[in-house]
């Protein structure tokens, strides 16, 4: 080994790692991938599914569940992710300025109700939420805005509202759990809303290439407004797909290695329980239009827990971390825990006050 | 000289429309949605394809401004293609025992009141362990001791079970596999076949309810193993 290096101070060294490491990060953000490197990296991949397969790796009953679970959640995910991305390039390309620009003046205690509500009107669950809400504040809509139609539309929107009603229909608890869901997922949407989104768009959202046009064409004939449309979709779609494969990859894992009796334990404590499901919610990353099925299912907890794991869900889960992560600025999902788990706390246990 | 990176983003979007189109052709969608989000396939064998056509479209108007593939980017569009390898990898599997001891078992069980069954020849898993749980849907469904009933599950391996039985069971999913609950009943085959039954081994359970303790057990007359079928799951009557 090089003496000098030895010798070097420590501040010295650090200096060297962390040019290294920008130099490193500067690379993987800029280099150019040639046609021979690319042949190279499409070979390693069929390379490495072909071993996979041929080590048996599909066959194990732990890889199985994960791959299952992994394939299934993408599966369902993808489409809502387009959905998300039709609405989001429509809004770029279709919607006139002026008419985002009117909805951005109006007041803020305007904006947030109304935002809260669209999610009637956009019936897709939170995974198609995200690149909307992206594309409105984006366009101007106020973040606060912004952030309260995402997290409420996934819980609003009338087919998960629905699912709500089946799943607990036959214990005579419909009617009590949608009107709880539809209250709570309001309150915690609007308050984590007003508490994270009073900041500027540059300060919530992260910079994408796609953001600038780089590759859209934005002729005003219907042909060029028809190719930026598309431009627009498999930007986004791709974009979000890639973190739902990672999110769904994580949550797999969790399910092929947790069991879920493992939090049956914590049943009885009122706010233990809550919050252990709004755990297990975080876990699992279900579909909104899903999970009522499975918090009926959990029957030794109470029916206020079992709506906070109903409205946390939708608000907070492993894909939706990834795909926030890559959307808005770092600080932006621990603050949406720190303000949204309180809220979903207080109000199941005064749901569970109230219907006892 | 590298690659442009429109090229490259048409045939991962593309990959996805032919797979989306393949999984809706073949009838594959139930190893992996339920029946009500079984809609999502053609829809998105539709919209990608129309995606990449008109993609391609735009590709061709503007040749002249080709855009770099970045290595960031080419690893991430990889990372796209992962989850049709993880397809490629178990092409038709299906949950089982392991993934039932994951998901059920001690205090978890289906609470969702199903539907009643339109003849007793039509009582599922779901029906069985409603009926356990209460008087009233049995007496709607028509579910008692001595009903005679035919199961078609995989067996499960599970703990929680009276003496002398082996729980079969199936999977119920509402939106897809993520969901998927195990469902399962008690059988009694000791009549029939000594020793256990291999986990995972499909079979049709014909035989008559019996009531032992707080389950409803299967006293089985007829056991056959079966191949598994070729839509695993069930999806939830409501």
């Amino acid at each position: 080994m090089d003496r000098t290096e030895l010798a070097a101070p420590p501040f010295v060294r650090e200096h060297r790692v962390s040019t290294a490491a920008r130099r490193l990060r500067i690379a993987w953000q800029t280099r150019t991938v040639s046609e021979p490197a690319l042949g190279r990296l499409l070979g390693l991949f069929v390379l490495l599914v072909a071993a996979a397969a041929q080590a048996g790796l599909g066959h194990g009953p732990a890889t199985q569940t994960f791959l299952l679970v992994f394939s299934s959640i993408v599966i369902e995910a993808l489409p809502f992710i387009l959905l998300g991305a039709l609405a989001s390039a429509a809004i770029a390309v279709y919607l006139p300025e002026r008419t985002l620009g009117s909805i951005a003046r109006l007041p803020l205690g305007l904006q947030i109700p109304t935002a809260a509500l669209g999610g009637v009107a956009f019936p897709v669950c939170e995974c198609g939420s995200v690149p909307v809400a992206r594309r409105l504040i984006a366009r101007g809509v106020h973040p606060a805005a912004g952030i309260t139609f995402m997290l409420a539309s996934p819980v609003m929107n009338p087919i998960v509202l629905t699912s709500t009603w089946v799943a607990y229909g036959g214990h005579t608890r419909g009617a009590e759990m949608v009107v709880g869901r539809a209250t709570l997922g309001l309150i915690a949407a609007t308050t984590a809303g007003w508490a994270i989104g009073r900041t500027r768009a540059p300060d919530l959202l992260r910079a994408r290439a796609s953001d600038h046009g780089d590759e859209h064409s934005h002729d005003d004939d219907h042909a060029g407004r028809g190719v930026a449309f598309a431009g627009h979709l498999v930007a986004d779609f791709l974009f979000m797909g890639k973190f739902i494969v990672l999110g769904a990859a994580l949550s797999a894992f969790v399910q092929a290695a947790l069991p879920e009796s493992f939090v049956s334990t914590l049943g009885g404590a009122p706010v233990l329980s809550s919050l252990a499901l709004m755990a297990v919610a975080y876990l699992l990353s279900l579909c909104s239009e899903a999970d009522a099925f499975i918090a009926a299912s959990f029957t030794s907890f109470t029916l206020g827990a079992q709506l906070a794991f109903l409205v946390f869900g939708p608000i907070a889960d492993i894909k939706l971390s990834v795909l926030y992560g890559a959307t808005f600025r770092r600080w932006f999902v621990p603050r949406l825990l720190l303000v949204t788990v309180p809220v979903i706390v207080v109000g199941s246990l005064i749901f569970e006050a109230m219907i006892r | 000289m590298s690659v442009d990176a429109r090229i490259v983003r048409g045939a991962v979007l593309g990959a996805w429309a032919f797979f989306f189109l393949v999984l809706w052709v073949t009838d594959g969608t139930s190893r992996y949605l339920g029946s009500r989000t079984q809609w999502v396939v053609p829809f998105g064998a539709v919209v990608l394809t129309l995606a990449v056509l008109a993609y391609v479209f735009g590709f061709l108007r503007s040749r002249g401004r080709a855009a770099a593939l970045t290595l960031r980017e080419a690893v991430s569009l990889f990372a796209l293609l992962v989850p049709l390898a993880a397809i490629v990898l178990a092409p038709h599997a299906a949950l089982g025992s392991f993934a039932a001891s994951r998901k059920g078992g001690g205090s978890f069980f289906l609470s969702m009141r199903p539907a009643p069954p339109a003849s007793p020849a039509d009582v599922s898993f779901l029906d069985i362990r409603e009926a356990e749980g209460g008087k009233d849907f049995a007496d709607e469904a028509g579910i008692h001791t001595g009903l005679r009933v035919r199961l078609l599950g995989f067996v499960t391996g599970s703990k929680y079970v009276p003496p002398g039985t082996f729980e079969l069971a199936r999977f119920y999913i509402a939106c897809c596999v993520a969901d998927a609950m195990p469902v399962g009943v008690p059988i009694d085959g000791r009549a029939l076949h000594r020793g256990s039954f291999k986990r995972d081994s499909w079979l049709q359970v014909t035989g008559a309810l019996e009531q032992r303790g707080k389950r409803l057990v299967v006293v089985a007359d007829h056991i056959a193993p079966v191949p598994e079928p070729s839509h695993p799951y069930l999806s939830f009557r409501t």
